[in-house]
């Protein structure tokens, strides 16, 4: 004899048995495949887990997180991971099982484990990064050269952030006053358009890729939003093989992404990929200057020297000039000496005369004639005579 | 001084000079010579870091309006 039961006391039986056989809690893993937030602030969402291989699903539950968890959860969560919590994000909760007779089998969420998900995502990028190495091109806008001075700037940002603004301002207003020329190539810095979003703009700028020395990627905000938008494949790959230096600066405190990875330069936030830029320059600046005084000091140096020879020849020269008086003085001591060793005064003063008649020198006797008068001349004077004979 | 060089080829002949005035290959005739090369060699590099190039400018605006 059949006795049906309604199907609310079949439920209510089902509840019973469900709260008698599973009273604890349990921390159960999944994947968020749906998150709805109401009104009211409660969050309902569905959890699912694939089959890795087949990628099939082969479980699935609907859960609930009440306002008063989740106001704190959901703060905590994005804290911890820098990640909104939404669909498909791999979790770790701690649940409750319970059977409500209308609404059926349900998950009461009442704790999270962020780390999982972080440990999770962490995985998801190093796989993606092994790949790009695989690949060979992880590191290749690394091996690019980063120009000499990145005045030509190419931006890709979102028009309305404010971290373009902020590195606009950072950049023009330099306290050195050097010269830079950003522009913007907007795409949107968050949600899922991103991807394709930077890959256009940088299809955008390899158009003209002459025209720019260096890619800035910005956006401003800090580690409260969602980052795993810039953790894909193809915009890691388009930005490794782009031709010109990348330099990200996606705000965020937390590791990198897979962006940052394959990125020429990371760093932090807008205003330090100016600071980058500006510092860049100002070495350039620097060494342009040492070049200068460099060669001041080359130039100086080198008329230093050219005096220095010519003082050494002035000093030198007297000495010099000294030195071939003295020279000459000798010789002419020497001359004068032969001259005064063949004067008529000394071979007279040796005891040989000058005879003279009529003025003219008398070197034969047959230049006289009896009577005539002669001048002899001696050392010390002179004696007058007169021939007595004829020869 | 060439119109068309480039900013690394200006520090590299700046550097050259340097080199050479230093090495003491310069002729002290040709000192000034070289000193004026080098000056123009630097205002030439600094205008590239200090003053707008408005050639650079409107090349950079058009990309940016034809987006």
């Amino acid at each position: 004899m059949i006795e049906p039961i309604t199907l609310y006391s079949l439920n209510k039986l089902v509840r019973g048995a469900i709260a008698e056989a599973m009273p604890s809690s349990y921390w159960v893993t999944g994947e968020l495949s749906e998150v709805r937030e109401t009104t009211a602030g409660h969050c309902y969402i569905e959890l699912i887990e694939r089959d890795e291989k087949a990628a099939t699903i082969v479980a699935k539950a609907r859960g609930t997180i009440w306002a008063r968890t989740y106001s704190l959860l959901r703060p905590y969560f994005l804290e911890q991971t820098g990640q909104r919590f939404a669909a498909g994000l791999k979790v770790l909760l701690k649940v409750t099982v319970e059977f409500h007779e209308l609404y059926g089998y349900s998950l009461y969420v009442s704790d999270i484990e962020p780390a999982f998900t972080l440990g999770d995502m962490a995985r998801r990028r190093q796989m993606i990064i092994n790949r790009l190495s695989e690949e060979g091109v992880i590191d290749l806008n690394k091996e690019l050269p980063f120009p000499t001075l990145p005045q030509r700037v190419a931006v890709i940002s979102s028009s309305f952030a404010a971290g373009y603004g902020d590195f606009c301002d950072q950049l023009m207003n330099n306290p050195y006053g050097f010269v830079f020329y950003p522009h913007l190539f907007a795409a949107p810095m968050q949600g899922d358009k991103v991807e394709s979003g930077i890959i256009a703009a940088l299809d955008r700028i390899a158009r003209n890729v002459d025209s720019w020395d260096v890619v800035v990627i910005i956006r401003g905000g800090g580690a409260t939003s969602d980052l795993s938008c810039f953790d894909t494949y193809n915009l890691a790959n388009n930005c490794a093989q782009f031709p010109l230096p990348i330099i990200t600066g996606i705000g965020h405190q937390r590791d990198d992404t897979v962006l940052d990875a394959v990125a020429h330069t990371r760093v932090k936030t807008p205003t330090a990929a100016a600071e980058l830029l500006i510092h860049t320059v100002a070495r350039e600046a620097a060494l342009l200057d040492t070049l200068g005084s460099g060669i001041v000091e080359a130039v100086r140096q080198r008329i230093s020297e050219q005096n220095t020879r010519l003082q050494g020849i002035v000093q030198r020269l007297p000495i010099a000039a000294a030195l071939f008086l003295q020279k000459q003085h000798h010789r002419l001591d020497l001359w004068q000496q032969q001259a005064e060793a063949a004067s008529p005064q000394r071979i007279l003063s040796l005891g040989y005369s000058l005879t003279t008649c009529d003025g003219r020198v008398v070197r034969s006797v047959g230049d006289l004639r009896s009577g005539q008068r002669i001048v002899t001349q001696l050392a010390d004077g002179k004696i007058i005579s007169t021939v007595d004979n004829d020869n | 001084m060439n119109k068309n060089v480039t900013y690394n080829e200006a520090v590299g002949r700046l550097e050259e000079i340097m080199n050479h005035i230093q090495g003491g290959g310069v002729d002290i005739d040709k000192l000034t010579e070289e000193l004026s090369e080098a000056q123009e060699l630097i205002a030439f590099c600094r205008s590239r870091l200090f003053k707008v190039d408005e050639d650079v400018k409107r090349i950079l605006d058009s990309l940016s309006d034809a987006l």
